[in-house]
């Protein structure tokens, strides 16, 4: 068995989510290895266009069938689009977590801090330490 | 968000190296490693309730109680007077405190033939309870009884869904629709068969080639669960496969119980409920003694109990989960002790023990959901109705 999916073109958080840079902006979602341990996602909270984000601070609420979990900012600035396909088709999360699973995009008023490169973020979700 | 892990080693399934071979994804589970899915929850459960799925529940106790006192000590421990189950007849209960709290909820079935030998038991505890309950069994026996433990050495596979009773019959030639709902025989022991090949106390069968089906589950669908050697039961699990069942984990397992309304131990129930409150009162014969017979009496004779109900959300998202506060008006009158998305019916349900006069179905209560009050009714249970037949 292959363990889950880490992608080299972006960075990670702690409470698994990544975060890839889309120009001046932030797209996030969350990591495979998330997806999987969530279990299937069937309603996503999604925030509105405009909304301010605190970074650490909740943005928006994961029900899977198992469980609930927070998607947080991983910095201080404005939500600037939300995959509204997620709306009719939450399990978008679970079969494409990096690609179609995007979740927001955000307009960052610094650069966001604490982030994992792509092997440290590997490291992270094996052992539960960097 | 994942589970911490656990102090103990986990106990292995006789499948867990099929499950690994699947691509199942495992979780700690009352002290064993089992699948929590294979492809996804929600995959899983359309295909118990739409077509056929494949569960391994060998975590659950595998203990045998056989001798000329046996029945007088399952009697005398659980809710189940024993002394009356058939041959081939399974009875559900609980094995209750002197309280009347339920310590857990336990299936016992008569695997002798009634005519050869003393009267021999099959009796499956949850799995978290299994040591503790065989523990109890050994202290209690009286005489010869033997207590023996299975697990490791037997496996239980659960087929369960519209098409288990075709699938069987089509890769076995096992003509399981003569069955009746908790009943059970052995198929394929060629060395006994007739009349004396259909139960037995010979347990695992000794011919290797006999597996124990008995028409029970706990997904409220038409099913059957298959006791069989641990060295054949991947084997078969394979066979089940090919033959058109789905895999499916324990994740779909408690969507699909939640769904009728059966009770999940450790949530339902730790030593803190009585089957009376649980509103279980049918598993409880009480027209025979048994360990907290006398406080369900009293508690029956008094009035105002709480009471389980089924409660439905009435917003559309909106999820309760285990915990989650139960308000009527501005009053938390209980919290959820199962809760989840039916897929099925595509809202959120849960259950909670909730004072008796707001048991009627009908009664509008709400759930807390993250400081947020979602209006909530009283509903009858099951949530979701058996099949039209």
């Amino acid at each position: 068995m292959s363990g889950p999916l880490v992608k080299e073109d972006r960075k990670y958080t702690r409470a698994h989510e990544w975060v890839r840079e889309a120009g001046a902006d932030l797209e996030i979602g969350i990591t495979d290895h998330a997806q999987a341990e969530l279990t299937d996602i069937v309603f996503v909270n999604l925030p509105k266009v405009g909304a301010s984000v605190v970074a650490g601070a909740s943005v928006l609420v994961l029900e899977s069938v198992k469980t609930v979990a927070d998607v947080y900012a991983p910095a201080d600035g404005t939500v600037v689009a939300v995959n509204s396909e997620l709306a009719a088709h939450p399990d978008l999360v679970n079969k494409d977590p990096y690609g179609r699973g995007w979740i927001f995009r955000m307009t960052p008023r610094g650069p966001p801090a604490g982030l994992l490169g792509p092997a440290e973020y590997a490291r992270f979700q094996a052992s539960g330490s960097v | 968000m994942s589970g911490t892990a656990a102090p103990l080693p986990l106990r292995r399934s006789p499948l867990d190296g099929f499950h690994r071979a699947h691509g199942a994804h495992m979780v700690p589970f009352a002290g064993w490693e089992m699948p929590l899915y294979v492809t996804g929850i929600l995959e899983e459960h359309r295909a118990v309730r739409g077509a056929v799925g494949l569960f391994d529940v060998s975590h659950m106790g595998i203990l045998t109680v056989r001798g000329e006192r046996a029945a007088d000590l399952l009697a005398r421990r659980t809710t189940i007077d024993a002394h009356r189950i058939r041959p081939g007849q399974g009875k559900y209960g609980f094995w209750l405190d002197s309280d009347g709290h339920i310590f857990d909820d336990l299936l016992v079935t008569r695997i002798d033939d009634g005519a050869r030998g003393p009267p021999g038991f099959l009796v499956v505890p949850n799995a978290g309870r299994a040591d503790r309950i065989e523990a109890l069994l050994r202290m209690h026996r009286v005489g010869s009884t033997e207590v023996l433990r299975h697990n490791g050495r037997m496996a239980i596979l659960a087929l369960q869904g519209p098409g288990a009773k075709e699938l069987l019959e089509r890769r076995y030639g096992w003509p399981v629709g003569e069955l009746k709902f908790y009943t059970a025989r052995w198929y394929g022991r060629p060395a006994v068969a007739g009349a004396a090949g259909r139960l037995g106390l010979e347990f695992p069968d000794p011919s290797g080639t006999g597996i124990l089906v008995s028409r029970t589950g706990y997904t409220g669908e038409t099913g059957y669960e298959l006791l069989v050697g641990a060295d054949r039961a991947t084997e078969v699990a394979e066979e089940l496969l090919r033959a058109g069942a789905v895999l499916c984990g324990l994740g779909a397992r408690d969507t699909l119980r939640l769904e009728k309304g059966y009770l999940l131990s450790g949530s339902e129930f730790h030593l803190d409920r009585t089957p009376l409150e649980a509103g279980q009162e049918r598993f409880v014969e009480f027209d025979h003694p048994f360990v907290g017979r006398e406080a369900l009496i009293a508690q029956r004779t008094a009035s105002g109990y709480p009471r389980l109900v089924g409660l439905r959300v009435l917003e559309p998202g909106a999820i309760p989960r285990h915990g989650t506060p139960i308000l009527d008006g501005e009053t938390v009158v209980g919290t959820a002790t199962s809760g989840g998305l039916s897929p099925t019916l595509g809202y959120g349900i849960a259950l909670a023990y909730v004072p008796e006069p707001l048991r009627t179905p009908g009664t509008e209560l709400a759930v807390l959901l993250r400081d947020r009050r979602v209006p909530a009714r009283v509903v009858a249970l099951p949530f979701l109705p058996a099949h039209p037949s």
